[in-house]
This record gives C-alpha cells, structure tokens and sequence, in this order.
C-alpha cells in the first residue's frame, strides 16, 4: 500500500499529464464499453420487440422500413393492403396472436395508430389508467405525451391528416382520451392508440384497409415457408422480422467493429503515453529512482513505485470509463434516437467487459515494464553522480 | 576494539578505462574518518565501491555481522539495506513528497518497518508536512543525514556533504554526525578542509 501511496504522490506530482493520459486511455475504454453495450441494446431491443412476431404483412416496399414502420413504429408505411388479402392468409392453422394495424393521423405530430386488442393486450406496460377504447374515436396517450400535451381522462382533440402535422384537420372527428398507459418499451411512447374503427370511421370516404398485420407462426417450418409462399402467391410483402432483424443485427456488428478498432487504437495511442510519461519521469528524477535502489529497494519494490503508477493511471481510466457510462445512462433520454431506450441489465452487465478489462491492465503494466527493466540496469554509481 | 568496516586492497574500473587502486581500510566503532584528497582522486568512487554500487577487480569488503562482499560477484542480498547508510552529495528528495513522506520512503526502501525518527532530532519540528524544496542546503543536508541514519546499520558513508554549504552550517553538520553517530562509524569524504579538526582519523588520496 505504501508503494501505491507514493506512486500516488508521484502521479499527482504532474496530475495534469496524468490526468490526460488516464483521459485518452478512458476514451479507447469508453468507446469498446459503449459500443459493447449500444450493440447489446439494439440486439435485444430488436430481439426483445419481435419476440412473437414471425410474420409481418405489408405492402411492397423495404422490408427494413416495414419493420421500422409497423413494428417500431419509426417509419413511414409503404402503403396500405387489402383487408380481404390480408384475411385469406390469417386463416392459416398456424398462425397465432394476430396483430391487424391501420394507420390513422397524426395528433401534434404523434401517430394515431388503428389496431385491434391483440396489439395493446401484448403491450408491457404499468397498470392502465381508465380503460382502452371500447368505441370509435375514443383514444388511450402513452403518459409522455399526455404530460406533453397537457392531456387527461376526457379531454378532446381532433388529428391532422396523414403522419406529419401539416396536411390539414379532421376537424369534424373529435378524439376522446379514455385511457393513459406506461409502456415499458420507449417506441410505444410515440403512439396514439386507437380502435382499428376509429381510423376507418375519421377516413369514411375510402374502403377500410389494414396497414400492416403481425402475426406468431406456432411450426417452425411453417416459419421457414409462409412468408416465401405469401410473397409468390399474392401482392403483399410478407416478411420474416427475425431474418431481418438478423441482418440489421450484421451491420450494426460491422459498425461496431470499425468502433471497436478506434478504440483499441486510442488504447495504443494511450498505452504509449503512458509509457513515453513514465519514461521521461524516470529520466528526469533518476537521481531519486537510484537512491532508492542504493538504499537497498528490491527489485520488487521498485517494480510497485514504477508499476504502481501505470495501475492508478489504468484505474482512474477504469473510473472515467464507469462515471461516463453511468452520466450516458442517466442522460439517454436526451441522445437516444426517440423510440429507443437503454436496459438497465444490459448496460450494467459486467461480464463482457472483462475481457478488456484484462487487456488494458496488461497494456498498462506492459507500458511499465520498459522503464522498470531499464532502472533496473542503470548504474547506480553514474546516476548517484550524474544526475 | 575490533572494527565494524574492514577492506581489503580495492581495484576499480571505471568506463573510459580509468583504474583506481585503493589502500586496505578499516573503521572501527563510534570513529569519525574524513576521506580527504582533490576533485577526480576517487574519493567518490571508493565510497561506491564501498557501498557495493559499483562493480570491483579485486578485494573484499566485510562489514561485521553482513555477509561479506567479494568483488566479481554480486552485492549480497539486501546487503545495503542493513549494512550501510548512505549519504549521497545530492539528497535526491522526492519533490512529490512531504520531509516525512520521504523519511517514510527511505524506511521502506531499507525495509524497516519501525517509525522513521522525527524531524525534531535535526532541529526541523514543524516542517515535516514540507516539500523539501523550501529547505536551505543546509536544512536538506540534516535531513540526509537523519535518512542515512535510519534502522541499524553499523557503517554511515557521506559523500561531500558539506560541499554547498557555509561554515556556520557546515559546523552544524558536523556536530550533528557527532551526535548521532553512537556505535557506528562514519566515512566522510570531502575536499573541504574545514572538516578537519571534527574529525578522528583522515584518510588523504593522492
């Protein structure tokens, strides 16, 4: 302990160097922690949502913007598909917990979203407050955008046509709010619900249509074959959202890894500060570093003076590293894409960060065992002398 | 009375090729020895080679109860830590630490696990918090010795330690080697000839 008080002592001496070099050596920790954990979180947020949902019927377009569209609720729709299309599949034995959504208009620029009670029973969420809707026109608000909107049990409103603001009112449809929700998944903040009637009710001179429709396939091999078969045989897009969400999960993970090749770069970067620091330190008080040696320090006891320095650098980057994560944790509401939100079990999941955590200790005290074997050959009688 | 240091003839190398031959020695206990001789006589690398930092030709270096020291081998462990106090020209203090926090250093250094002695015994009480940049010399140079003084050791070598300093604190110096020096016995060198009439034996390189 006392070596780590005087190599404490040593590196508070020029804090300022230190303290950048324990910055640059966090930065490499913080960008492999972060993107560890953004990709952790984006994997389960997509494994998490589409858990229960093997088939997405959509119009034709992307399959990446359905998923975002109809499942996250963060796109724009493609377009709209036949009710009686839709139906002559839904029928299939195998099919399960059938979600049918229409997309209505927009309130301030929330979607008013048409769906059926399949998809707000399947919502995780606290207890309602009121009820969901029972008739047309009756709505229930994610509680942020009633706090927003300054929103409550009974109150009214009207939509706007389309998905953003600016395409004029329904002014003769007015919305009532009977209920108000917590959901536990943040894209779910961004949606009005309403009643599929509702929607067809606002849109009276069109034929009522669905937007999308979500279902579970229950065989695994009906899984591998419907959504082939219903894109041959019919003019719906069928999509099978683990399959995609396996492909986006593929490009974040090549992004991640340009990240993660930064980072190990910084760490490079950070590990030769430290030894460069350490280095001219040593040479700049070789007189000190020698007397102790000639007034009988061991070998290990200079190892704990010099070492010692490069571990408290590596820990104070260990501390940059959590308080950082811990600060984007807390602000992630802020820098998160809306819709998106952190899992506590996962950012403060430990486990995957061992493995650096090994790695950069080892670089610290590599970037040590330079300057230490050399102290160790120099000639005490020259330093003594000379310095 | 038997001695405490006793050394055979020593042969020294230094890098250049320079070769320094120096006379048996022995210090006996409680004896102050000036070690006298011009700039570039050796008179620091004698203490050296005394002290084991330096690699010897020929000879042997016994301090009692410590191995002895043979020259072409290495220095016996931990030799320095219990055998030998020293004091450099430089005090080479940490300017990271406190007067005490150096003390501390130097205490760990030689392994002692005792409390260093207090700083009042040089006549610093109160500045022991102190960076050892805002001493005189001559403050510094007490310090060093209470350093070299610390644990057990029977043999004290200090090299020059009077060189940057004036007479009145070059006395005091003196006078406090005297004091604390008990059993054991003192190798000072210096080309300083106010030293001598503190002295009880001096030693003269050509």
């Amino acid at each position: 302990m006392k070596a780590l008080h005087f190599a404490f002592r040593a590196l508070w001496h020029r804090k300022a160097t230190s303290f950048f070099v324990a910055v640059i050596w966090a930065l490499g920790m913080i960008g492999l922690a972060m993107t560890t954990r953004l990709e952790r979180t984006a994997e389960a947020q997509l494994t998490r949502t589409l858990e229960g949902t093997d088939l997405l019927l959509a119009a034709k377009g992307s399959p990446t913007q359905a998923i975002l569209a109809h499942v996250f609720h963060r796109d724009q729709a493609s377009g709209n598909i036949s009710i009686a299309e839709a139906e002559k599949w839904l029928s299939h034995p195998d099919l399960s917990h059938v979600r049918r959504l229409a997309y209505g208009d927009n309130y301030q620029g929330y979607r008013i979203l048409g769906s059926d009670s399949a998809t707000w029973n399947g919502v995780s969420r606290q207890p309602i407050l009121g009820r969901w809707p029972e008739g047309a026109l009756e709505v229930v608000l994610p509680r942020s955008i009633a706090e927003r909107q300054g929103l409550a049990l009974g109150d009214h409103f009207h939509g706007s046509h389309g998905a953003v603001d600016d395409l004029g009112d329904h002014d003769e449809h007015h919305y009532t709010v009977v209920g108000i929700v917590t959901p536990d998944q943040a894209f779910w903040n961004e949606v009005i619900w309403t009643s599929l009637e509702s929607v067809w009710a606002v849109h009276e001179h069109s034929a009522p249509e669905y937007t999308a429709v979500l279902a579970r396939i229950e065989s695994p091999m009906t899984r591998l074959m419907l959504p082939g078969q219903i894109q041959r045989q019919s003019p719906l897009m069928a999509v099978s959202p683990a399959m995609e969400a396996n492909r986006m999960v593929g490009w974040m993970n090549q992004g991640g890894a340009i990240l993660r090749l930064i980072s190990w770069l910084l760490t490079g970067i950070a590990s030769l500060s430290m030894f460069l620091l350490l280095q001219s330190h040593i040479r700049e008080r070789l007189g000190e570093y020698a007397l102790v040696r000639a007034m009988g320090g061991t070998w290990g006891q200079i190892a704990a003076l010099v070492l010692g320095q490069n571990l408290l650098l590596a820990l104070l980057a260990f501390a940059l590293t959590y308080a950082t994560l811990a600060l984007a944790y807390a602000t992630s509401q802020w820098w998160l894409p809306a819709g998106f939100s952190l899992y506590a079990d996962l950012w403060w999941d430990l486990q995957p960060d061992q493995l650096w955590w090994v790695l950069h200790l080892f670089l610290a005290l590599f970037a040590g065992l330079g300057p230490w074997v050399w102290l160790q050959k120099i000639p005490l009688h020259r330093a003594l002398v000379d310095s | 009375m038997s001695w405490v240091l006793q050394s055979t003839e020593l042969e020294i190398s230094l890098e250049g090729g320079k070769t320094f031959v120096f006379p048996p020695l022995e210090l006996l206990p409680g004896e102050l020895v000036l070690l006298q001789g011009n700039s570039g006589s050796g008179k620091s690398t004698w203490m050296h080679a005394l002290a084991g930092l330096l690699p010897m030709h020929s000879g042997h270096v016994e301090i009692t109860g410590h191995p002895i020291y043979h020259a072409s081998s290495p220095t016996p462990r931990g030799w320095r830590r219990h055998a030998l106090g020293l004091m450099p020209q430089r005090a080479f203090f940490w300017n990271s630490l406190s007067l005490n926090e150096n003390l501390a250093l130097a205490a760990w250094s030689k392994g002692l696990t005792a409390e260093p002695a207090p700083l009042g015994r040089v006549g610093l009480a109160g500045k022991e918090g102190q960076s050892a940049r805002t001493l005189s010399l001559g403050e510094q140079q007490r310090v060093n010795a209470l350093r070299a003084f610390m644990g057990t050791a029977p043999v004290i070598l200090a090299d020059e330690p009077t060189a940057s300093l004036d007479d009145m604190h070059a006395e005091q110096l003196l006078h406090l080697f005297r004091e604390i020096l008990g059993d054991r016995a003192m190798l000072v060198s210096s080309h300083d000839a106010r030293l001598a009439p503190f002295v009880d034996r001096i030693i003269t390189l050509p």
